[in-house]
């Protein structure tokens, strides 16, 4: 294992998901479309959603753990992104610069919905063999809740790290943190999950 | 200071050693102190258990929906280019009615005068319809403070109450001659 992270091993070995381009240099087709985009050509656009609606809706789905909210948040990313292109110039990434902007819609969503519930108390998640015995979807049912319970920095990182596969310097970019802290709000983030469900002590 | 019995590791340099970054001597440290050794495995666990946390993928119509849906409110959108120009529309639309504003304030018509303004000053000793000077003063509509300021005061009560007494009898006689003046045209007529 060289340049890959091992937390990016783990999780492709177990998920195989695809992650989003991670390269800080913008992809050509993003570019072209870009600019088609800033001279009026709406179809470019719908390029660039057809080319990202389903990671921005995956992120928006870890952060608000349902599907319609999760639609809504993806569908007012983009609408955001649409008003705004104007003003992008390119010194990030498309994908970075629209991560962030779904990151912020969703925390923007949480923050007017009902106040973060912080860390839960370890002694109401379920014990160690309780979870071993729940049905599969239950199980991820309840490590994307325990997700949920992070706070926002620190969950954050995690999904864009962990489920999105960027580098640390992307997700630093897209928090507005530096990497030092990303590494260390990854790593807080990682104990804190363990600790909410209720694996405190098992190794 | 990493030689030190006390020291330990941060989290960022603990993350770098899951990642499998160059360790600068990080991993020595772990591989001989249990404390770190345990933070690194918990950290561990945390991240099979974060992998375990699939989410749901829509069936492909849902995608086809999505962009229909996105497509019908960016219609609602005015275009990135139709804002482009017509910025500079707005920002003369703008500038325009500023300058209408500035003009019409400063053609804003004079208060008209109160009844205090047309009565007769007391000073006149004819009927305001045949004394000519008043008549002119008038028809320029002087406030007091103008007539005032003329006399270098800031009005005519002002004025007559900075007299000396000697100018106050002056002005008397002056009236007083004014008055018999007026008796004896009315006489001869």
């Amino acid at each position: 294992m060289t340049a890959a992270t091992l937390g990016s091993a783990l999780v492709l070995a177990s998920t195989g998901k695809r992650g989003i381009p991670s390269s800080a240099r913008m992809r050509h087709d993003d570019r072209e479309d870009v600019l088609a985009c800033q001279r009026g050509e709406r179809e470019a656009f719908e390029r660039l959603v057809e080319r990202y609606q389903r990671d921005v809706y995956r992120l928006c789905y870890r952060y608000v753990n349902n599907h319609q909210d999760a639609d809504d948040m993806a569908q007012e990313t983009f609408l955001r992104a649409y008003r705004a292109i104007r003003a992008f110039r390119g010194d990030s990434a498309f994908a970075t610069w629209l991560y962030r902007i779904a990151v912020n819609t969703c925390l923007n969503f949480r923050a007017s919905r009902k106040p973060d519930p912080g860390l839960i108390d370890t002694a109401s998640a379920g014990s160690p063999a309780v979870l071993d015995d729940l049905e599969r979807e239950e199980r991820f049912r309840l490590v994307r809740d325990a997700v949920q319970r992070l706070p926002d920095k620190q969950r954050a990182t995690l999904i864009l790290k962990i489920y999105h596969e960027l580098t640390h310097e992307e997700v630093a970019a897209i928090v507005g943190s530096s990497v030092g802290t990303v590494k260390a709000n990854l790593f807080h983030a990682l104990g804190n999950l363990r600790k909410l469900l209720g694996l405190t002590g098992q190794k | 200071m990493r030689d030190s019995v006390d020291w330990h590791p941060s989290p960022g340099e603990l993350m770098d050693v899951l990642d499998g970054a160059p360790d600068h001597g990080l991993r020595a440290h772990v591989a001989g102190c249990a404390a770190c050794r345990a933070r690194l495995d918990e950290a561990r666990q945390g991240l099979r258990l974060a992998a375990d946390a699939e989410i749901p993928d829509p069936p492909p119509v849902y995608w086809e929906a999505f962009g229909r849906k996105l497509a019908g409110r960016l219609e609602n959108e005015p275009a990135t280019w139709q804002r482009r120009r017509m910025a500079p529309a707005l920002v003369a639309a703008a500038v325009c009615v500023m300058i209408v504003g500035a003009l019409l304030l400063g053609r804003r018509p004079k208060p008209t005068p109160t009844p205090h303004d047309t009565s007769l000053p007391q000073w006149s000793a004819l009927p305001a319809g045949e004394d000519a000077g008043l008549m002119v003063l008038q028809a320029m509509d002087p406030t007091d403070e103008e007539l005032g300021a003329a006399a270098g005061c800031l009005g005519v009560a002002e004025c007559l109450a900075g007299l000396s007494e000697e100018e106050s009898g002056a002005l008397a006689e002056a009236l007083r001659d004014d008055l018999a003046g007026g008796a004896r045209m009315e006489t001869e007529l």
